[in-house]
């Protein structure tokens, strides 16, 4: 018995280890699931909570599984012994016996049994493998490691965002329309490192709109509630909309980023590619200046020494920049010789000195002329470059040209009261040089590259610009600004009048230099006559042009239109517009002023001849009885029609937006949500057009661009993330009108004059008014 | 005095019957009364006599309508704002106290007792104060507590009052003064560029020390930048002057301070409209070509102005320019002066007329053309011809042997040159006796531009022809505005249709009729609307004046405060005004001083009111307790 009951114990346990081990099995088989199933679920969903899910319900599942497993049910202490019987023939198929009751009388039944207690006690004894429960778990975990390994691998590359990303082209419709919850940023952090050379510390902002230093990298970091797959910075820089907006690199975790060097003025949104995330923002640019060259000695442009003494130049400069500079020399040329034998020789001298003084520089150059190998009659020209440290592209300044002339013993200067004109250094370009090259660029525009093109079209305008200050230095206006020319033609406030042959209507303008022309041409129209056969007989008619109304005009200037001094200035006055285009290498532009000031030039040199005549003779005032008594029978009378209403379009479309915003603010809450009419919006994009212009010297004004932006997409006044934008706005636009200039107006009452009580009071007031005696 | 009437309803037989009745039976029963009695105590016997003899006369007391009549005057209490009311206030002891609903009260009392409390004290709350007369019209006094009512709520009140001919008595007990800006005015309505002046007053009656304390002004524009600051003391006068920047409706702020101290006492709103002239047409008639007319072309013409220009260039031979005129409508010149509402002339051109351009001349300006004279040495000195009658008052003789041009600084309205100008020196002759007005002065105050009516148009004479010399240095404002002043004054008036500008004092807040006037070219106007700051257009129709049939008038009363527009679509045009109504929370100080002025003039013109006879009821219930008593005593007597 006590065999029996010790091979069934032992066999029992085995049973029990068989179980336990196939339940580890079954685990191990089932965790591979687990784990693949999860971590598919979260790759698809990115969605921890999901996952567990999955893996729970798995679990649960596996364990549901198990209690039902027909292997585990098999493991039994009967299947035992029957796996006993088919692995071992000593047990001739009777080891069931070992469990079954016996009745005392089976005596056979007995033997066998104690036969089959022997073997399997030898067996235990020998612990055969046969009963060793056989369940490995090796290989599957294994496998589970692998598929670890694997999803691993899948879940840092991300393969199906990849696929859903390269899927969303075709599918953007269908993905929005299952995810149309509105994003917005969470948090903002920007960084900005403004350009290397200009020495100045990164900073961060946490503001979306931004202010910063041309060349500024800025980095935007965002973090976003509603992470979508791709974002993106939208700008809009300038007139321009820049078609590739910047794409956000997803950081994970809903991240964002992007990087961008900022060279422009403009405006910005984010979005997710289809709509707009938070608003507009504005991005000022401060551009880097060129440095500030202004030449404290000599002042004069011309500095004159005695042929007998020995002639020492000093040059000193002041020289600032907003950052740095890199290079600063003296270009200097030595004219020796006059008219055609005149030779140049070019050189570039460095200073002697420089000092710091209140964050400029003051350089200092000290020429002795015998030692530069000049002589009496020579002149020295020179011109200060300085050079920023603006990366990659220094910025390149001129100072205007000055002259040191050593004069020759018989050299006289010679001023009188008339304006003499051959006066011009060798050095200086005359008027005709400068239209030649001019022309010559424009020719040369498709050889030369762009900044070839710049560089030749700014160095005729400091060309232009030194023959301005020479002329103006003669006419008293060295420290004038040279616009006296523009002031005496017109007149300041007086609007640019557009002349119309009002009979036509032809819409030709008719130039302000031919004045006569005009005239001419209305007479021919009204008069039906042969202009060609009556004027001129007896030279009246010209004298009238001439003086009768000058400019197409009654405006006489009998003196003034033909004084060299005007003419001049005129002069003068068309080279600071000439200069202006060339500076803006615009040559094109320049061109018609230039030849307008070599007229001029011309006409003035022959106007003083005239001049000089003119002013020995003091004509006797002319008395009423002597007015009017010559021969007239030649002139004839005029009559001419034309518009001329102010054009002042821009300030009349920033008086209409100033209105509209002020009725809207002033008003009730309901009219600043009222959408805008297209006529509003026309005001609005105007204004921002403006606007946009003004950035580009202004970049404050950029902030004003990105309100109206905001009102844009808004279509009323109500700006949820920005209230003060649109006061701020208001206030601009008011400081930019101009100050106001009265208008002609009648007076208002409250009665007519034809009303029979005024008409009958005003007869009273007649009647009873006396009556001034006759005699005298 | 008493009065008496037994059964005052019944027929006069039933009466005396009763009463016969009555005295029989009181008799009739005193006789068996001494009967029963006359063997006790004589006490006994008179005591019971007495009881019946009250018992019989509280019946016929009881019977009778008793009223005892006083002289009495109808009053009423109207609680107005500011209106002080604490506990020493009688209020609660009167009848027909009415109380403005907006009333803002000084004091409520140390007890905090607030309106609520005082309504049910028999006050009656009104939103208008029209509404005391709804159920009783003949108040003979009213007692006005508080800032009183203004003149448009006067004018309301005794518009429904229903006898005329015997206006209510007011008695008038004004709140005290608040701090503030007082006595405000300026233009509601400009044209480009004209000034604005606004001035005022400040009152501040909590000052310590009146003369030493400095209060500072500031007024900001629209863009809440300072155009101006001012130190003004207690009850001193301010005047700033300014011009807006652009057409459109602005709102410029007056803000007070106390001098060295950042804490706004108060901040007010001064809205104003800016408009665009009107076109107008001007000829410009001339001996030779000068500067002076050039400019003044440029300028007018850059506005839209319709200017002929003609020239005379020879004898007979005349240059004529037409600027911004129709071309289909030909060239008018002096031939059509009724087309133009001013003439500009230079003195050499007026002299040179015709006697048929004179008459022509003169027939235009007696009919509302307006003339510029721009004087020169010639004109000065020279006789003028005996046809230019209107030039009677504006003769001009020369201060200076050798007609030498002086120097002055101009003065107009309030602005003058800030350099000194050349004038012609010499003086001006009115030889008619005519009502001259200066234009533009010296100063030394000698007259620089003079003008005269002459019929329905009026005649200047300017002794400065080189004001071209602002324009060339650059002072166009001043130019501008120089020109702009003269033309007001000197040119025909405006056309109508126009809607016709507030007054300059006038402070329209929500919840009050205004009143809105237009001249009109039409006797009917049929499309008239006002546009309310919450865009609403209501339709107004305007009623045309009794004794000036252009005029056409109506009232509207806003309940929104903000800027009101009226537009006015006649045949060929449509003419706007913009104009601003304050809530009653603006401008404190001068809401009550329009309040109280307005009721003490009332108050002062009202005469006392004569007292009427009242009739007051006698209660009964004495009548009916002295009955009860003697009926009591006079059972317990028969009882024991």
């Amino acid at each position: 018995m006590q065999q029996l009951s010790f091979v069934t114990g032992v066999l029992t346990q085995k049973v029990s280890l068989a179980r336990r081990q196939y339940c580890i099995q079954f685990a191990w088989r089932w965790l591979r699931f687990i784990i693949a199933f999860s971590a598919l679920s979260f790759l698809f969903s990115a969605s921890f909570t999901f996952s567990i899910i999955v893996a729970a319900t798995l679990i649960g599942v596996g364990i549901w599984r198990l209690r039902r497993s027909p292997t585990l049910a098999t493991i039994t202490l009967d299947n035992l012994l029957l796996h006993l019987n088919h692995q071992c023939p000593e047990l001739e198929h009777s080891a069931q016996l070992v469990t079954t009751p016996l009745s005392r009388d089976a005596l056979l039944n007995r033997l066998q049994q104690q036969k089959v207690l022997m073997t399997l006690a030898e067996l235990i004894s020998q612990n055969d493998p046969i009963l060793q429960p056989n369940y490995p778990i090796r290989p599957y975990v294994l496998g589970t490691l692998w598929i670890v390994i694997i999803l691993s691998v899948l879940v840092f590359l991300n393969p199906v965002a990849m696929l859903l990303n390269n899927h969303k082209d075709t599918t953007a419709e269908t993905k929005i329309a299952t995810n149309m919850e509105p994003a917005s940023i969470v948090h903002v952090q920007i960084d900005i490192v403004p350009p290397p050379y200009t020495q100045l510390p990164a900073f961060d902002s946490k503001k979306l709109d931004l202010t910063l230093i041309a060349g500024s990298l800025v980095r935007w970091t965002f973090e976003i509630d509603n992470p979508k797959p791709e974002y993106f910075i939208q700008f809009s820089q300038g007139k321009e909309v820049d078609a590739a907006p910047l794409k956000l690199v997803n950081n994970g975790n809903g991240n964002f980023s992007a990087e961008r060097v900022i060279e422009q003025s403009g405006i910005y949104h984010i979005s997710d590619g289809l709509q707009m995330i938070g608003t507009v923002h504005s991005l000022q640019v401060n551009q880097d200046q060129r440095p500030v060259i202004r030449i404290l000695e000599p002042q004069t442009t011309v500095t004159q020494f005695a042929q007998s003494s020995q002639p020492i130049a000093i040059a000193r400069v002041q020289v600032s920049d907003d950052f740095a500079l890199t290079k600063v020399d003296i270009l200097a040329s030595v004219a020796k010789g006059s008219g055609e034998a005149v030779k140049f020789r070019d050189q570039t001298f460095d200073f002697d000195s420089r000092i710091e003084e209140n964050g400029k520089s003051i350089f200092s150059k000290r020429w002795i002329l015998s030692e530069l190998g000049m002589e009496p009659g020579d002149e020295l020209y020179f011109t200060v470059r300085a050079w920023d440290n603006k990366a990659p592209e220094p910025q390149l300044s001129r100072s205007q040209t000055k002259i040191f002339r050593w004069l020759e013993d018989d050299e006289q200067v010679l001023m009188s009261e008339g304006i003499l004109l051959d006066f011009m250094p060798e050095y200086f370009k005359s008027q005709r040089q400068i239209i030649i090259e001019t022309q010559q660029l424009i020719a040369d525009k498709k050889l030369l590259t762009p900044n070839e093109f710049d560089l030749t079209s700014r160095s005729l305008g400091q060309s232009q610009g030194d023959l301005k200050l020479k002329y103006g230095q003669y006419l008293g206006d060295e420290f004038d600004d040279g616009s006296g020319g523009h002031e005496m033609e017109k007149g300041p406030g007086v609007p640019d009048i557009h002349f119309k042959d009002g009979d036509h209507n032809d819409g030709t303008e008719l130039d302000e230099d031919a004045p006569q022309q005009a005239a001419g041409e209305l007479e021919h129209q009204h008069e039906d006559g042969d202009h060609d056969a009556q004027v001129d007989k007896s030279g009246y008619q010209e004298m009238i042009e001439q003086y009768g109304h000058a400019h197409g005009d009654t405006d006489i200037g009998v003196m003034g239109a033909q004084s060299p001094k005007a003419l001049m200035k005129q002069a003068i006055a068309k080279m600071w517009d000439a200069e202006l285009h060339l500076m803006l290498s615009q040559p094109e532009l320049a061109l018609p002023f230039e030849e307008e000031a070599l007229h001029f030039l011309n006409r003035a040199k022959k106007a003083e001849r005239i001049y000089v005549k003119r002013l020995g003779f003091e004509p006797p005032p002319v008395t009423e009885k002597r007015r009017y008594q010559g021969d007239l029978s030649d002139i004839r009378s005029y009559q001419k029609d034309y518009i001329a209403i102010l054009n002042n379009s821009d300030q009349h479309r920033l008086n209409q937006l100033l209105n509209l915003i002020t009725l809207r603010l002033n008003g009730p809450d309901s009219t600043q949500s009222r959408p805008f009419s297209s006529a509003e919006k026309s005001i609005i994009e105007d204004v921002k057009a403006q606007l946009i212009k003004q950035s580009e010297t202004r970049p404050a004004m950029m902030s004003y661009v990105s309100t109206l932006e905001k009102m844009q997409l808004a279509n009323n006044l109500v700006l949820i993330d920005c209230e003060l934008c649109v006061t701020q706005l208001k206030n601009e636009l008011w400081r930019q009108l101009p100050a106001p200039v009265a208008q002609p107006m009648l007076e208002k009452t409250s009665y007519t004059n034809t009303h029979p009580t005024v008409e009958q009071y005003a007869t009273y007031l007649l009647q009873n008014t006396p009556q001034k005696s006759s005699q005298p | 005095m008493i009065e008496w009437s037994f059964l005052p309803l019944a027929p006069a037989w039933l009466q005396l019957t009763l009463i016969g009745l009555l005295v029989m039976t009181f008799a009739y029963l005193t006789r068996l009364l001494y009967a029963r009695l006359q063997q006790q105590s004589k006490r006994r016997l008179w005591s019971v006599l007495v009881l019946n003899f009250l018992a019989f006369g509280a019946i016929v007391g009881l019977l009778s309508n008793i009223h005892l009549n006083q002289l009495n005057i109808k009053q009423a209490t109207l609680v107005t704002s500011g209106a002080k009311i604490d506990a020493s206030t009688e209020l609660s002891q009167l009848d027909n106290v009415f109380v403005l609903s907006d009333s803002r009260f000084a004091d409520f009392g140390t007890n905090g007792q607030g309106p609520s409390e005082y309504a049910q004290q028999n006050w009656q709350m009104i939103q208008q104060p029209e509404q005391m007369f709804t159920q009783h019209n003949n108040w003979q006094q009213i007692k006005v507590l508080g800032d009183g009512l203004n003149t448009i709520q006067w004018q309301s009140v005794n518009a429904l009052w229903m006898a005329p001919q015997s206006l209510p008595s007011v008695i008038y007990e004004p709140a005290k003064p608040l701090n503030g800006l007082i006595d405000m005015t300026w233009a509601r309505q400009l044209t480009l560029g004209q000034f604005q002046t606004v001035s005022g007053q400040l009152q501040f009656t909590e000052v310590q020390d009146p003369a030493t304390m400095l209060f500072e002004l500031v007024l900001l524009d629209p863009a809440e930048q300072v155009v101006s600051r001012q130190l003004v003391r207690n009850n001193e006068r301010f005047q700033f002057n300014f011009a807006a920047k652009a057409v459109g409706q602005w709102i410029y702020h007056l803000v007070l301070t106390q001098r060295n101290s950042d804490s706004v006492l108060s901040r007010n709103a001064v809205p104003f409209d800016v408009q665009s002239a009107d076109l107008m047409t001007i000829l410009i008639k001339q001996s030779a070509p000068s500067f002076e007319t050039r400019q003044l072309k440029n300028w007018a013409s850059q506005f839209g102005a319709r200017i002929t220009v003609e020239t005379q260039i020879s004898k007979d031979k005349t240059l004529t320019e037409s600027v911004n005129m129709d071309p289909a409508s030909g060239l008018l010149g002096f031939k059509a002066l009724d087309e133009y509402d001013l003439l500009v002339m230079d003195g050499r051109a007026l002299l040179a007329l015709s006697e048929s351009d004179v008459s022509k001349l003169n027939k235009a300006i007696e009919k509302g053309l307006g003339l510029i004279i721009l004087a020169d040495q010639q004109w000065v000195t020279m006789e003028k011809a005996a046809n230019l009658a209107f030039l009677n008052a504006l003769q001009t003789r020369p201060l200076a042997t050798d007609m030498q041009p002086s120097s002055t600084i101009l003065q107009w309205q309030d602005y003058q040159s800030e350099q000194p100008v050349r004038y012609l020196d010499a003086e001006f002759e009115n030889q008619a006796n005519a009502l001259l007005s200066t234009l533009v002065k010296g100063s030394k105050g000698q007259p620089i531009i003079v003008s005269s009516d002459v019929g329905l148009g009026k005649v200047a004479v300017s002794l400065f022809n080189s004001s071209y010399q602002w324009q060339t240095s650059g002072l166009t404002s001043l130019y501008s505005h120089y020109w702009q002043m003269q033309f007001a004054n000197v040119a025909r008036s405006a056309s109508p249709p126009f809607w016709i500008v507030q007054e300059q004092d006038a402070l329209p807040t929500v919840a009050q009729a205004l009143k809105i006037c237009a001249m009109i070219a039409e006797p009917k106007i049929t499309n008239a609307y006002y546009v309310t700051p919450d865009s609403q257009n209501i339709p107004i129709r305007l009623s045309l004046e009794a004794i000036n049939a252009d005029k056409a008038c109506t009232h509207i009363w806003p309940n929104l405060p903000g800027w009101h527009q009226l537009v006015l679509k006649a045949k060929d045009k449509t003419e706007q005004l913009s104009f601003y109504v304050f809530s009653s929370q603006d401008w404190p100080a001068w809401q009550q001083q329009n309040k109280q002025v307005a009721t003490q003039k009332i108050a002062h013109a009202s005469h006392s009111p004569t007292p009427t006879e009242q009739k007051t009821p006698v209660p009964k219930w004495p009548l009916w307790c002295l009955f009860i008593f003697a009926s009591t005593l006079l059972w317990i007597e028969r009882k024991y």
